[in-house]
């Protein structure tokens, strides 16, 4: 119990240091207004999405679109990954590739992405999964060749056929590296959220963001941010919360 | 009955052979515990490996009952010093691993499940996760699980090396009571007292390259009681034989 009373002591301590900063920042500086907003007009900004009901709207449209592209990225990424790294020739002509087209940005895709897809949903979904796409095939097939070689040992022993040795142990064995992959997919795709909403969506929190800033509200630009901010914070907790459960669970 | 004929290991290391393992021979006999001993290196894992069908010698076969072994079986178990025990399983789960896709019933497979977890003496733990018991459950884990399929004959690699003494004793009681029911063991182990206390024969290894030193015959009556004059005189023997490896 201390324990969580001191966490959440250190994160508002944080916090605290944080927007006096910021305060320090605006009053230091002198900016205009329109360049530099303070913490007290972004939280009325905030409270303004909140009381017409904007914010709930954009913030859902975007977890809407977030966890469509995620979880069809993750999901192809894991079976492709699971093939790839069970047929281990095969990763050695398709690494090459994958190695050259992970490093490219989603956002240089996106002149195309916004060509292929139109507007609406599926550009945006289209990013975000191309963002998650990468680090979850790299980790899944990473864990499936870093199985212990002991283990395939002892399904060879007790007379596991190849499929029964690839679901009891190969997957399960590589379990919580597929958990730190979906981590890792997680941080890169929500990074490229706002990226994918930009153009094409009237909706989503990289549309409030682009919307402020054509209607020169930077404080509403700044709520934009630190929504994007808290909410990543919060998914990121989430899956550290499940990783640590697993590797715990998994006890290696 | 095994019989190993003509056994050669080399490894390329470098671009170099090394010769793992030279020429062995030996036979076990059907329901005879033999003990492997030797020093560090000189290819105890390498030779029960081999037995057990995990890897190909680079000369010469093993034969089991006339038959030769061209890979691992689930009549032949091998249990390792660190248990590899699958740690996202249970312990219910883990005995139960040989015995899954086999077309058992369910309840056949509880029976022989339960049925183990009793001999073992690990009733209450059946839902704990490998992480949360003790090295010497864990290794009565390893044990039933092997057991669970009813192999033939079970291969052990230093298994009791990890427990505390008291541990290992009551281990090494199972281990013969085991044995009682018929099983062919081939034990390795460090420890001189624990292979003269359990094994029929001591097979001594020396290195470089691996190879039979000699066998002693322990022709005591079973059980045989530890430190009694008989049991140091074995003991004594053996000592002797492996220093006698390590001084050439
Ligand atoms: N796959 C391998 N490739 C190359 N060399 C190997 C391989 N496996 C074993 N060796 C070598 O063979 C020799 C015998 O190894 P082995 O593990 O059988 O020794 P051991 O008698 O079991 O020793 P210990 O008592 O320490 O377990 C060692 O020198 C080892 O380095
Ligand atoms: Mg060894």
């Amino acid at each position: 119990m201390s324990n969580i009373l001191k966490r959440g002591l250190n994160f508002s301590v944080s916090i605290v240091l944080l927007l006096l900063f910021w305060q320090i920042v605006v009053v230091v500086g002198q900016h205009p207004e329109h360049l530099m907003p303070s913490p007290a007009r972004v939280a009325l900004a905030l409270k303004e999405l909140f009381t017409d009901g904007r914010l709930f709207e954009h913030v859902l449209i975007s977890l809407w679109r977030f966890f469509a592209g995620y979880f069809a990225a993750c999901l192809l990424a894991a079976v492709l990954g699971t093939f790839l790294g069970w047929f281990k020739l095969t990763w050695k002509l398709i690494e090459p590739i994958v190695l050259l087209i992970k490093p490219i940005s989603p956002i240089a895709w996106l002149p195309f992405i916004m060509l292929w897809f139109g507007i609406g949903d599926a550009p945006a979904i289209f990013t975000i999964a191309l963002a998650a796409f990468f680090p979850m095939l790299l980790a899944t097939v990473k864990s499936i060749n870093s199985i212990n070689e002991s283990f395939i040992k002892v399904a060879d022993n007790f007379g596991l056929t190849k499929f029964q040795t690839l679901f009891k142990i190969i997957l399960p064995a590589s379990f919580p590296l597929l958990v730190e992959g979906l981590h890792t997919a997680l941080t890169s795709a929500w990074i490229f959220l706002v990226a994918g909403e930009l153009m094409g969506t009237h909706s989503g929190l990289g549309f409030l963001i682009n919307d402020a800033r054509q209607n020169l509200r930077s404080d509403l630009i700044m709520a934009g941010i630190v929504l994007i901010g808290v909410m990543g914070y919060i998914l990121d907790k989430i899956l550290d919360y499940v990783e640590r459960y697993v590797s715990q669970k998994w006890g290696v | 009955m095994i019989q190993v004929e003509g056994i050669t290991q080399t490894f390329d290391i470098n671009r170099k052979t090394f010769t793992a393992l030279s020429d062995i021979n030996f036979t076990v006999n059907k329901n005879e515990l033999l003990c492997i001993v030797g020093p560090s290196g000189c290819g105890k894992t390498v030779l029960l490996d081999i037995l057990a069908g995990f890897t190909k010698p680079t000369t010469g076969r093993v034969l089991i009952d006339g038959q030769e072994v061209s890979g691992p079986c689930s009549k032949r178990i091998t249990i390792f010093q660190d248990y590899k025990l699958l740690p996202w399983r249970t312990v219910r789960k883990n005995i139960e691993l040989g015995l899954e896709g086999k077309g058992l019933t369910r309840t056949a497979i509880d029976a022989i499940v339960d049925e183990q977890i009793e001999s073992v003496g690990l009733a209450g733990f059946e839902n704990y996760h490998p992480s949360e018991i003790s090295g010497g459950m864990k290794q009565r884990v390893a044990i039933a699980r092997a057991l669970a399929t009813k192999p033939d004959i079970i291969f052990m690699d230093e298994p009791f090396g990890a427990l505390d003494s008291a541990t290992k004793e009551s281990m090494q009681l199972k281990l013969r009571y085991i044995f009682d029911t018929g099983k062919t063991i081939i034990f390795v182990t460090h420890d001189v007292d624990e292979a003269v206390f359990l094994a029929d024969r001591i097979l001594v290894m020396q290195p470089s390259p691996g190879r039979i030193h000699s066998i002693v015959r322990v022709n005591d009556p079973r059980p045989i009681t530890k430190y009694t004059r008989e049991f140091n005189a074995l003991r004594d023997k053996v000592l002797v034989e492996m220093a006698s490896v390590s001084t050439k």
